[in-house]
């Protein structure tokens, strides 16, 4: 994997939710990530998590988001991403939310900062000085 | 890949920069160039049907912004010890994406 394969961030449910609705700060870092050949980790359970708050007249604008190369989607029961299973689900238990526990392992085991509407969430799992910004 | 021959005008200083490369790595240059710059087009458009306003192209603004956030190996390493233990197992390699 080159760096620019490499994500730095991570986008919690909240980031996806803030690209469907047309947040300023979500698009920005979006276009960016294109503009510089860089990628976002986005994980399976965010995914789901944004489609279930989203309604269906909604989907096809993530499912564009999603198949856009700045995404490097995380999926949470590939086999090959067993072993990860525990880890993401005692994480969700402790932050009281699946796409929680999935993001914030994606960003431990990758050094990435989370884009998340819940930070608190992610400090609860991944400390008070992660990286994270809030939107 | 099937690839096509294109003839293009450049301004001298990019053609004269082209001709610093070794001839056989000249198209693959170009045509990561020009991917880089369709990923954003193509992204603008994605933006834009989900209602967003325009961005304008600013390459260095964009690299200043994206700037990697400052994670510590310390705390990489508070955060894996502890969720080992909460977990009660070694935690496995980076998941790989897909």
């Amino acid at each position: 994997m080159t760096d620019q394969d490499q994500p730095h961030w991570v986008l919690d449910t909240g980031a996806l939710l803030a690209y469907a609705s047309a947040g300023e700060a979500m698009g920005r870092f979006l276009a960016d990530l294109a503009d510089v050949g860089a990628v976002a980790a986005v994980p399976d359970l965010c995914t789901m998590e944004a489609f279930a708050r989203l309604h269906p007249d909604e989907f096809a604008v993530l499912d564009v988001l999603l198949t856009h190369p700045v995404i490097r989607p995380f999926p949470a029961s590939a086999r090959t991403n067993l072993p990860d299973l525990p880890f993401i689900g005692g994480m969700a238990k402790t932050a009281g939310r699946l796409g929680a526990g999935h993001a914030a392992f994606v960003a431990m085991t990758n050094r990435a900062g989370v884009w998340t509407s819940a930070p608190d969430q992610i400090r609860l799992l991944l400390g008070d000085d992660w990286p994270i910004v809030e939107i | 890949m099937t690839s096509s021959r294109v003839t293009v005008s450049l301004p001298d200083d990019v053609a004269a920069h082209l001709a610093t490369l070794p001839a056989r790595q000249v198209s693959a240059y170009v045509a990561e160039a020009v991917r880089r710059r369709a990923a954003g087009d193509t992204i603008r458009a994605a933006l834009g049907a989900a209602g967003h306003g325009d961005y304008a192209f600013d390459l260095a603004a964009s690299s200043e912004r994206l700037a990697g956030p400052a994670i510590s190996d310390d705390l990489v390493t508070r955060a894996r010890e502890r969720w080992a233990a909460e977990v009660a197992r070694p935690l496995p390699t980076p998941t790989a994406p897909q």
